[in-house]
């Protein structure tokens, strides 16, 4: 009852109000009717009463809005906005805002125009009522009507209607007043954006407006810069100097405090000239070069104090991110970008991760400082964040993490429900399937989950660049024929599973058409009807079902399956109910099948080109150039090309000079470090020791109370954490195998050292020891003396070495050893934190040089293990880790030396073996690092005498 | 460029909507829905920033009020985040410690200083004196032509 009176009141009072002279509330703007309006639109209690109201209101504007004053019309009107905001359609209120707006009175045009912006669309027709208007208004004489046409033509103008305004805002970029040329060069800013060629022509007009008097004008011409440098950055070079200048001139406060806002002068100018910098600089690299210590100067400049200025520090980083900046810039950028993701702001943080994703992506050794917070931030509560790190993951991918990246990311591709990201994610996974080599197998299977996860938004070009992938991977002439089988072996269990999405049938049709021969060994009525049990599938599209038809034309030509098998099968799929097109291309094939029509591969082919050996011969007499193949080309041009090889970001060969220039790890291929892996395995064969280490991971457990008991002292870590930390260790193993060292060399050297410690114990295997030593004793020797000299190169190769056996670990699979092993990690991290504050880089001169050598190709969980114990033993030691990763990603001056003498390599390795074994106790404590150092050197001296 | 800017009480009603780029109103209706329960699901302590189909979502809550602007790949989201800051300063100094209802009962004045502001997406005015100073001349046309109004309906004139 109460509620009926209540939607009856509104109308009673909003008529009464609306047609007696406005109150002396009208002065604020609105009449007693609207407020009326507004309050029982609030009331209603159900969507039904509020249509109720909100449509008897519409009603009686629409019978009085005809006759109805200036007021009251604009009263009427604002009702009008009001009701469309709330979601109703109020088109009959678009016509008479245009009539409005062509008042004379400069309240009325105002109003008008501002409620035909919210009313209309660029797009709508009604939008042609106001041009005369427009016309009218910015050729005016009256200040007032010329900003007011300005700014609503600039909302309001049509693509196709742009021409006939142009020549008035035009003519307005000379008018007197700034505020005019200001909103006259934003308006034709819009008309750009909406019709790019239009103001060709007057370009230079438009620019020179970066030159105008007034800052405001100068401001609004920047985006019209900003257009051009978008369109045609190699035209606009010129402007680079200009803009810096400007720049230079706002950042030191030239401009009028007008213009400052939180006492940080014209903030708004300054990110949008960066962003042109930005733009230019991708072009031009020498333009680049140039902005780096005016980029610096920015940082140092701007305060931290106002929200605003770290907008300008955002945008400054991501240019500096975006312009292959040197070293030191770098180095800042990072330190900017570590204030952001420390900061206890959600929204600094978010940015944070943002930036690191792009630093990263220049360098990712750096993401090594943060592997706790990111690894917090895969499981953060907010979505957007979660998403942001999944996007950081994807950056610092390598050989090592990429198993436990895209798990990260499909479990993101299962548990996400928004389309968009999910597709995203298939495009980074896909990438990073494409980017590296691993197991076939492992990628098969992850190239059918994702078709698979993904099968709802998975569209046509997607599908397109995973059969490129397929076909560059699998299909290419010499393609290995142990994979395609592994393809093939995938594809058939997807084409006998009934619950196989479309998509994977899609694939799994066309891979088995193109790979078909493999299947010659199977009957032939089940090859056939592989293929035409999903033709009459309902859910298939027709691209799929013409898929499946081609397949079964490949099977015929290529003599898979008899003829005459194929055309009985073809001649009970006729009798289904498919599509006329499929009908049709089926019977072309039961034509094929009648006349046996295939294609006979004769295998002769030659190869070798022998026909074009007299004209080769006769080139090469006449004195022209031999022909190099394209893989040999490279290592003569670059010497050092071999650690593309080796896997791995610290050893990246990009590392040239000081600048990061390419970044992402783009490794080759993996098959040499899977090479060496097996070598060192069979090397390594030892039949008395009992296999405890598979690839998976641990086989047995009892073995390792020893060392849980150490570390049960001091860890009180709960579930969570350790869990994260397992984690942190699987994604950043990469970064640190990059340390490890050529397996095969020096393999199973540690358990020489662990001897000479007090783990004989721990020790399982007497036979391997012997071996080992004797290959390493030639090694040790050489480098000796040099050790002693340098403590701190010492610790280096401690550190080396326990990596170094951490791989050896994981091939020999030895037990006794990862105790030694996970000891030798933990020690190592201590050791480091606690010298390297002062000497960072000499620290690690050397041993960067190892990581050239790394070769990592063993199952990631093996490392997984090992590392995590290494980790949780120890809250402390966890952070000696991130200190160490902090160093070392200082430091990268030593990365390149690719070439170095491997005999070296070795004897450090020998003698650092030594010293680890002694200093362990010591570190274990956690105690002073120039004791540990004096205790290596000792150690060191010992092992001298013993050789 | 900023996309459109959209005002929203705690319970999911808006009270101001503004488009900078033109899509059909069923468009309009489905991405104030969407956003508006995307916003209001976020826990306060979450960040303000959305990476939201091809756009980024800034928002910001005020009170009972949530800001939220759509802004395009490259643009600045701190940078967003002050210009609705700077909005809620423009409407604090004219409504003197704004609230929801001056808003809503006032929402054209809104509009007008948001079209100070910005125009076509972008900053156009950021000094917080001028456009302070534009709506005041306009309030005083209005004011002017209050009193005409009045007194003719009374005859005076």
């Amino acid at each position: 009852m109460s509620n009926k009176s209540f939607s009856v009141l509104p109308k009673f009072f909003g008529n009464l109000v609306g047609t007696s002279p406005p109150t002396e509330k009208s002065i604020e703007g609105i009449s007693r009717g609207f407020e009326l309006f507004v309050q029982s639109v609030h009331r209603a209690k159900n969507k039904y009463d509020e249509q109720q109201i909100v449509n008897r209101e519409l009603q009686t504007i629409k019978s009085s809005i005809g006759d109805a004053s200036q007021a009251q019309m604009r009263d009427y009107l604002w009702r009008l906005v009001y009701a469309r905001m709330i979601g109703y359609d109020v088109e009959f209120g678009c016509i008479e805002g245009a009539k409005l707006a062509g008042r004379m009175d400069p309240i009325d045009s105002k109003t008008g125009f501002m409620i035909s912006c919210l009313l209309m669309n660029r797009t709508d027709e009604i939008t042609l009522l106001l041009m005369c208007t427009f016309q009218k208004n910015i050729t005016s004489s009256n200040l007032l009507e010329i900003l007011m046409g300005l700014s609503a033509c600039s909302q309001l103008t049509a693509v196709h209607s742009i021409p006939y305004i142009l020549d008035g805002v035009l003519s307005n970029l000379k008018h007197s007043r700034e505020l005019v040329r200001q909103k006259a060069v934003l308006c034709l800013h819009q008309f750009q954006l909406l019709a790019p060629d239009l103001l060709e022509h007057r370009q230079e007009d438009l620019e020179r407006m970066l030159y105008d008097k007034d800052p405001g004008v100068m401001a609004a011409a920047v985006h019209i810069i900003q257009h051009a440098i978008e369109r045609d950055p190699t035209r606009c070079q010129r402007f680079g100097e200009t803009l810096v200048s400007i720049l230079t001139q706002i950042s030191s406060h030239k401009m009028a405090s007008m213009f400052e806002y939180q006492s940080v002068p014209f903030p708004w100018l300054q990110v949008q000239i960066i962003k042109c910098l930005t733009k230019l600089a991708k072009q031009d690299e020498s333009f680049a070069a140039s902005l780096v210590p005016f980029l610096k100067e920015i940082l140092q400049r701007t305060s931290r104090k106002e929200m605003i200025a770290l907008s300008i520090v955002y945008e400054c980083l991501q240019c500096i991110l975006s312009i292959n900046p040197p070293k030191h810039l770098l180095d800042v950028a990072a330190v900017n970008i570590r204030g952001f993701i420390l900061s206890s702001n959600a929204n600094m943080k978010f940015i944070g991760v943002k930036l690191l994703t792009m630093l990263v992506r220049v360098n990712p050794k750096y993401a090594f400082d943060y592997q706790q917070l990111i690894v917090q931030s895969l499981d953060n509560p907010d979505t957007n964040v979660q998403r942001k790190t999944h996007k950081l993951l994807y950056e610092i991918t390598n050989e090592t993490n990429v198993t436990t990246v895209c798990a990260k990311l499909f479990t993101q591709l299962q548990t996400s429900s928004d389309k968009f990201w999910r597709s995203e994610v298939i495009t980074m996974v896909l990438n990073i399937l494409e980017r590296y080599d691993g197991d076939v197998g492992w990628r098969v299977e992850r190239l059918f989950t994702c078709l698979q996860l993904g099968n709802d938004i998975i569209e046509d070009t997607t599908l397109k660049s995973m059969m490129c992938l397929i076909e560059e991977k699998f299909m290419l002439y010499g393609a290995d024929e142990r994979r395609q089988k592994l393809l093939v072996q995938k594809c058939v269990e997807v084409l006998v599973n009934k619950n196989s999405p479309t998509t994977s049938l899609h694939i799994a049709t066309w891979v088995l058409g193109e790979l078909c021969p493999i299947l010659k060994n199977m009957p032939d009525d089940k090859v056939i009807s592989l293929f035409t049990r999903h033709l009459g599938n309902e859910k298939l599209g027709y691209s799929t079902q013409s898929c499946i038809v081609t397949a079964l034309q490949n099977l015929v030509i290529k003599g898979v399956v008899n003829c005459d098998n194929m055309s009985t099968k073809i001649n009970e799929c006729l009798m289904e109910q498919l599509p006329i097109v499929i009908k049709q291309s089926l019977s072309v094939l039961l034509g094929v099948c009648k006349y046996g029509l295939t294609i006979t591969f004769s295998g002769n082919i030659d190869t070798t080109l022998t026909f074009l050996d007299d004209l080769v011969t006769d080139d090469l007499e006449q004195g022209g150039k031999a022909y190099i193949p394209p893989h040999l080309r490279g290592v003569t041009s670059e010497p050092e090309a071999s650690p593309g090889l080796f896997s791995g970001v610290m050893s990246e060969p990009t590392g040239q000079d000081d600048t990061y220039s390419s970044g992402r790890p783009r490794t080759e291929s993996n098959s040499s470090s899977m090479k060496t892996a097996e070598e060192s395995e069979s090397v390594l064969k030892v039949p008395s020791v009992k296999r405890v280490w598979g690839k998976q991971g641990r086989l047995d457990i009892s073995p390792k109370t020893n060392m849980e008991t150490s570390s049960l002292t001091t860890s009180v870590q709960t579930e969570e954490e350790k869990r994260q930390q397992e984690l942190a260790s699987a994604l950043f193993g990469g970064f640190q195998s990059t340390e490890e060292n050529d397996v095969e060399e020096l393999s199973g050297f540690l358990s020489g050292s662990s001897d000479t410690a007090n783990w004989r114990n721990l020790h399982t295997s007497a036979t391997r020891t012997n071996t080992i030593e004797q290959s390493t004793e030639q090694s040790t020797c050489i480098g000796q003396q040099d050790l002693c000299n340098d403590k701190i190169s010492d610790i280096e190769t401690v550190k080396n070495t326990a990596q170094d056996s951490f791989t050896d670990n994981s091939s020999s699979c030895d037990t006794g050893l990862l105790h030694v092993d996970t000891e030798h990690i933990s020690i190592f991290s201590e050791s480091e934190t606690l010298v390297q504050v002062e000497q960072k880089e000499p620290l690690f001169g050397n041993g960067n040089n190892f990581g050239e050598n790394s070769l990592d190709c063993f199952d990631i969980k093996d490392r997984v293990d090992d590392k995590d114990k290494a980790i949780s033993s120890d809250n402390d030691l966890e952070q000696a880790f991130s200190a160490l990763f902090d160093s070392r990603s200082n430091e990268s001056k030593g990365m390149q030396a690719s070439g170095v003498d491997k005999s070296i390599v070795q004897t450090e390795f020998g003698a650092s073996s030594e010293q680890i074994t002694g200093s362990r106790e010591n570190t274990e404590n956690g105690i002073g690092g120039v004791d540990n150092n004096n205790e290596l050197r000792t150690n060191n001296s010992i092992y001298d005498e013993t050789w | 460029m900023m996309q459109f800017m959209l005002l929203f009480s705690r319970q999911g009603k808006l009270r101001l909507q503004k488009w900078y780029v033109a899509h059909q109103d069923k468009m309009k209706k489905k991405i104030t829905r969407e956003l508006v329960t995307l916003v209001l699901s976020r826990k306060p302590k979450m960040c303000s920033f959305l990476e939201w189909k091809d756009l980024k979502v800034v928002y910001k809550r005020y009170a009972s009020l949530y800001f939220c602007c759509a802004i395009e790949h490259e643009d600045n989201e701190l940078l967003t985040l002050e210009i609705i800051h700077r909005y809620v300063e423009l409407l604090d100094k004219y409504f003197g410690s704004v609230c929801e209802l001056d808003i809503i009962f006032n929402f054209e004045k809104a509009y007008f200083m948001l079209d100070e502001l910005l125009l076509g997406g972008e900053v156009q005015e950021t000094s917080k004196k001028n456009v302070l100073k534009a709506i005041a001349a306009q309030d005083l046309l209005q004011e002017e032509e209050a009193l005409e109004t009045a007194l003719t309906e009374y005859g005076l004139t």
